[in-house]
């Protein structure tokens, strides 16, 4: 009895650890991804780099990197990744609702910033 | 004997070819197409501090400020204690605020101040603190075993504090102002002999959250979906 379970639970252990492995066994992607849900954004955009090294259109690749250059505070960057990354997949949800979140955003940047030029209550 | 252990092989290979499988659904419900993350961007600020060499508390012109406080002075040093927490840039102390109001505008009264030196940002404005006596009729509490029908009213008073802050940033290589909000804090006290610099602490606590926020930016929490594939 004890031996017919064997093979199983090495079967079992053998595909869990494969698809638990850390971040050796990930794609770059992956492991962009794995960073930045640890708070390790340049080593995300490391990765994603790589990523984009090998595959230049990989939409996936370009969406994230330009979600790590929104949290590092350029907005330029972030900019042209959405855009190219939309250019290669126009229609991907997620990375329509993350430009629209990020636009959305950069106005209300960009009204703050107006108060430079035009103080409230005041002409100049 | 020779079927039996032949019948065990194979229910043992049955049980694994079930492990793969359901192992290889968890693996794809562990790895899923996108996964939805919480990030704390940076807003922008209307100023770069950083980007100055020196950030110069020029004081502020006093329209108004309850006896023994002496308003620009409060200002000053706690605009001065927080903008060093805040920034790297270096904060100097130095009264140019003239009690003329009208010389907040005057561009080569700043850049004369500046004395030509590049990266000079002044923090000037103009303040006015003032109090007043409030009076409501408000209804009394009721008390224990009274009828609770039956209110009374009474008159109760409570003193009011209100600072009204222009907050102006000029740069001094231009003399123009790169920002300019008018602020406005209230904060009110049932205790009536509340001392006025205890009031005006309270609402430097509040003034400084938004002016913060603006002049140097806030981190804000953003949702967004990063892609695994």
């Amino acid at each position: 009895m004890k031996s017919r379970l064997v093979v199983p639970a090495l079967a079992l252990s053998l595909a869990l650890g494969a698809s638990c492995a850390g971040p050796k066994r990930m794609s770059q992607v992956r492991f962009g991804v794995w960073a930045a849900e640890h708070d390790l954004w340049e080593e995300a955009v490391f990765r994603w780099g790589r990523a984009l090294e090998a595959d230049p259109d990989s939409p996936a690749a370009r969406n994230n990197l330009a979600v790590a250059y929104e949290r590092l505070g350029r907005p330029e960057d972030a900019r042209r990744e959405y855009e190219r990354a939309l250019k290669i997949a126009p229609d991907h949800p997620q990375i329509k609702a993350n430009f629209e979140r990020f636009k959305r955003d950069a106005e209300a940047d960009r009204e703050k910033s107006g108060e430079k030029k035009e103080p409230e209550g005041k002409t100049k | 004997m020779k079927s039996d252990s032949r019948a065990s092989l194979r229910a043992s290979l049955r049980a694994s070819g079930l492990a793969l499988a359901a192992a290889a659904l968890s693996a794809c419900a562990l790895n899923p197409a996108y996964v939805r993350l919480r990030v704390e961007m940076s807003a922008a600020g209307a100023v770069r501090a950083d980007a100055y060499r020196e950030i110069v508390m020029a004081g502020f012109c006093i329209a108004e400020a309850p006896d023994g406080i002496d308003l620009d002075r409060e200002l000053s040093s706690f605009l001065e204690a927080e903008f060093k927490t805040r920034t790297r840039t270096p904060i100097s102390l130095r009264r140019l605020a003239p009690d003329d109001e009208a010389l907040l505008e005057k561009e080569e009264f700043w850049a004369a101040a500046a004395e030509g030196t590049e990266g000079t940002l002044f923090l000037t404005g103009k303040a006015r603190f003032s109090q007043e006596l409030r009076k409501a009729l408000l209804e009394r509490d009721a008390g224990r075993g009274e009828d609770p029908f039956v209110g009374d009213k009474e008159w109760k008073e409570r003193r009011s504090y209100t600072l009204e802050a222009t907050v102006m940033l000029i740069e001094g290589a231009t003399g123009r102002p790169v920002f300019e909000k008018p602020y406005k804090e209230t904060a009110s006290y049932s205790n009536l002999s509340q001392p006025a610099a205890f009031a005006l602490f309270d609402i430097l606590q509040r003034l400084k959250i938004k002016l913060f926020s603006d002049v140097l930016g806030a981190e804000r929490l953003e949702e967004r979906y990063l892609l695994n594939k």
